[in-house]
């Protein structure tokens, strides 16, 4: 019984013993296919996430391009919209870290939008953008995603389950407050000739502007706008509230010129050269500004912009047909077919025109002010 | 023999027990149990989030109607919050919105318990019954009157209008905002389902605390340098310990929300940057004397008492608006970049490197010669190596070798010339911003102005940025108000 009670403690002991050590191995070993399944290629790395926005062409990227960027781990908590609580160990890169290889951040954009392969979308605004980290996940509490989770779980620690898209197969990367279509174009060289001009004291010098209310209830389509998207020749890109834009000038004249600007309005806001303003569905071009930053064309010994670089400045929608109207109201209808080689120019007599040879002949308008697609 | 069994059955016995009951103890630790969170917020430091009493601090075994507690001290839950200045009122907010106020100075008594049937509540051993909470959800602590160094501070051209701090706005009346966070949409079965969120935001809005016009412009600065003009069709959400500005419809948001200027003057220190670049463009020389320090209040002070004779003949200065925070440099940087702090990368006294270029890279891009002189000691990063000048007399100040060294270069061809002096702004901060220093240091100031701009051909910009406002052995503490946010900005030609 002596010799059967020491073999019973040692049984015991060393029991114990090995369930200690099985528990130690255990844990490195969930630590290791946490390492490993970062590291380690498998058949799912060749699935594809397609990226819009951040280059000039959709292009797709792929679960095993994601792994090879530097992963984070990160402990992240929702709350479902039934009030359950989630909790994760995420890994996976950063948003960030992959805008950075394209030398852009999450925060330059106003939207990310992130589809899911059953098509749920959810857009992460702008102040998720600039104060949170958003995770790329495909490893979720050491473990590779479930099938249906795969390619990718987005994880944003400190933000609703809303936005934690699982089975993410499109990031779209979007800038610019939501714009709507552009459906009419407005040469502001032409309409500002039409409109009120007044005397601005711009430091020595007088020089000549028109009220931006002026110009829109004249010209514009009617619309309303939160926000207006302004461009300046030298690439500046701003958005101002509708509410700023609608009680400023346009200096048309003189140094800047044309040059949005206010007596109220801090120096920091005023936008200098401008070249294309888009205000709800309406774009107006300054052609001035535009033969000074854009490339030039000739056709028929006359030199200006294409009409086709216009409209990708301006986002003209594409329509079969459209309106020609020029200064004095009279119109012309031009089949898309015979815009061609269309070109807009500066004739002998100052104004705009607009001249190409499409399928129906040589089509001249005079005197331009605005193109309207026709759908 | 036998004795020796039921010793061995007795150990197996125990340790199957200690087994079984590490198993059991296992499996309840699995077991998720939802401790709904206490926050502590309002005028606080630090805002708490607490799930188990253990995070308060000591706990103690109190007696209260023949109910015994574990429960932790209040005192020491708001210790750790950190109060802003002397917490004068909390408001402990049940999550069935009955709330006890209880004067923050007497919590001795005050003890704050878990239990399973009423969550976080109070236990109050001497105050009346009513302040003893059930399932409170947050206490929020109320400074007493408006620290001057938090909170948010509504000012005009003219005066200040209004302070307040989000302790003050938690326990007013405020509005519940449904605020769109975003709409997702799924496909199942061929149809397109949608749903939208949106999260309750606590708002206020501007007119609840000043007459002030809808659609009016204001200018909303923040505690990292934000500086933004909108206009008053936006709400002010209070949040935990701050104060954020939305424009939902725009989804824009102003985090931390420092100030608000209501009909705020075109006019800024930033100006400094377009005008020169102006004159700069025509071919002209610019000279640009900032004034560091130089408040509005103490120009017009020292101009009608005879004490800046020759600002007063050069014309009378616009009143310009500032940057947000005030501290050394932020004001500088924004003078030369044109930029606010939070786009010109000079947020704070402690920050160097510009992310933004400044009227010195334009100059020298078009090819123009331009010079920085400063008597600071830990000046920021231009793209033009400053000129340092150090004090040799036995003048307190550096001021007047700066104007040596200016007078010796104004005649070398330089096409930009920035000088800054600081004079001004170390005797307000010693002595006050209307002593008879501080007016001593600007007579000083309008002599050396007045000789630089005699000898200057060009174009001449006088300006102040705000300086800094420590301002201990002054006494004041002021951070965001008329008198720290409004500068003389002034234009001369020659």
């Amino acid at each position: 019984m002596k010799a059967g009670g020491k073999k019973l403690a040692l049984f015991l002991v060393a029991s114990l013993v090995i369930l200690a050590a099985a528990g130690a191995a255990l844990a490195i070993y969930r630590q290791k296919v946490v390492a490993t399944a970062a590291a380690s290629a498998s058949p799912d790395d060749a699935q594809q996430i397609l990226v819009h926005g951040l280059q000039d062409g959709d292009w797709e990227i792929t679960l095993g391009d994601l792994k090879k960027l530097p992963a984070v781990t990160r402990h992240a908590e929702a709350t479902r919209s039934n009030g359950e609580e989630i909790r994760v160990d995420a890994t996976g890169p950063l948003l960030d870290t992959l805008l950075k290889k394209y030398g852009k951040s999450q925060q330059e954009f106003d939207r990310v939008r992130f589809t899911a392969r059953d098509n749920y979308s959810i857009a992460v605004p702008a102040d998720i953008l600039k104060s949170r980290s958003i995770i790329l996940s495909y490893i979720n509490d050491g473990k590779p995603l479930e099938a249906d989770w795969q390619p990718i779980r987005v994880v944003i620690p400190g933000e609703r389950a809303m936005y934690w898209v699982k089975d993410m197969i499109r990031i779209d990367l979007e800038t610019g407050a939501d714009r709507m279509p552009t459906r009419k174009l407005v040469f502001l060289d032409a309409a500002s000739q039409n409109l009120p001009q007044e005397d601005y004291q711009y430091y020595d010098s007088t020089d000549r502007a028109i009220k931006t209310k002026d110009l829109l209830v004249k010209y514009g389509d009617g619309g309303s706008a939160q926000n207006v998207f302004i461009k300046a020749g030298d690439g500046l890109e701003k958005n101002e509230t509708g509410a700023n834009f609608m009680s400023a000038y346009i200096k048309i004249t003189g140094q800047d010129a044309p040059k949005f600007l206010a007596p109220s309005l801090p120096e920091g806001m005023q936008i200098r050269d401008l070249l294309v303003v888009n205000y709800s569905a309406t774009a107006f071009f300054d052609y001035a500004e535009g033969m000074r930053v854009l490339p030039r064309q000739t056709a028929g010994g006359r030199t200006g912009i294409a009409l086709s670089e216009i409209c990708k400045q301006t986002g003209l929608i594409g329509a079969n047909d459209y309106m020609f109207t020029r200064s004095d109201g009279r119109s012309v209808l031009v089949a898309t077919t015979d815009l061609g080689n269309g070109l807009v120019y500066k004739d002998a007599n100052g104004a705009l025109a607009f001249t190409s040879s499409g399928a129906s002949g040589p089509i001249d308008v005079d005197d331009l002010l605005s193109i309207e697609p026709v759908t | 023999m036998e004795k020796r069994a039921w010793l061995l059955a007795s150990c197996l016995g125990l340790a199957g027990l200690a087994i079984g009951g590490l198993a059991v103890g296992a499996y309840m630790l699995q077991q998720p149990v939802y401790i709904p969170p206490l926050k502590v917020v309002g005028d606080v430091r630090h805002c708490l989030t607490i799930k188990s009493l253990d995070q308060i601090g000591p706990i103690d075994r109190i007696a209260f109607q023949g109910t015994s507690y574990r429960a932790a001290r209040l005192a020491d839950l708001i210790r750790a919050a950190g109060p802003v200045g002397a917490a004068q009122r909390l408001y402990l907010v049940g999550s069935d919105g009955f709330t006890a106020a209880i004067g923050a100075g007497s919590i001795a008594d005050c003890h704050i318990a878990y239990t399973a049937s009423n969550g976080w509540e109070a236990v109050n051993l001497d105050h009346p019954i009513n302040s003893n909470a059930k399932s409170i959800a947050e206490i929020v602590v109320v400074a007493g009157g408006s620290d001057k160094d938090f909170g948010l501070g509504i000012i005009g051209p003219a005066a200040d209008l209004a302070r307040v701090t989000p302790g003050q706005m938690l326990t007013h009346n405020l509005q519940e905002y449904f605020y769109h966070e975003g709409d997702a949409s799924v496909q199942n079965g061929g149809e397109t389902y949608e749903s939208s969120v949106y999260t309750i935001r606590r708002v206020f809005r501007l007119n609840d605390l000043i007459p002030a016009g809808e659609g009016n412009p204001i200018l909303v600065v923040s505690a990292d340098g934000a500086w933004q003009l909108v206009d008053n069709h936006g709400y002010f959400e209070v949040k935990e310990n701050y104060i954020d500005y939305l424009l939902p419809d725009e989804r824009v948001t102003v985090p931390r929300v420092r100030g608000v200027i209501v009909d705020p003057p075109a006019a800024s220190i930033m100006n400094t940057y377009f005008d020169a670049q102006h004159y700069l463009e025509n071919g002209e020389q610019v000279l640009v004397m900032i004034l560091d320090g130089l408040t509005y209040r103490q120009y017009a002070y020292a101009v009608a008492n005879g004490d800046a004779p020759f600002l007063k003949r050069a014309g009378t200065a616009v009143k310009a608006l500032g940057v947000y925070p005030v501290a050394a440099n932020v004001g500088f940087a924004a003078m030369i970049t044109g930029k606010p702090p939070a786009e010109n990368g000079i947020a704070t006294a402690d920050d160097r490197q510009l992310h933004a270029p400044s009227i010195f890279a334009e100059a020298l891009a078009m090819k123009k010669r331009a010079l920085l002189l400063d008597a600071d000691r830990n000046p920021i990063n231009t793209e033009v190596q400053p000129s340092i000048t150090t004090g040799r007399n036995a003048s307190e100040t550096s001021d007047d070798e700066l104007e040596a060294m200016a007078l010796g270069n104004l005649d070398k061809g330089y096409d930009l010339i920035v000088v800054r002096f600081h004079s001004i702004a170390d005797s307000r901060e010693r002595y006050g911003p209307l002593a008879d220093q501080a007016m001593g240091s600007i007579r000083e100031i309008d002599r050396y102005v007045e000789r630089m701009v005699a000898k200057w051909p060009g174009r001449v910009i006088i300006a102040a940025d705000q300086g800094s406002w420590s301002g201990k052995l002054a006494g004041s503490q002021v951070d965001f108000s008329g008198d720290t946010m409004f500068v003389p900005y002034l234009l001369v030609s020659n």
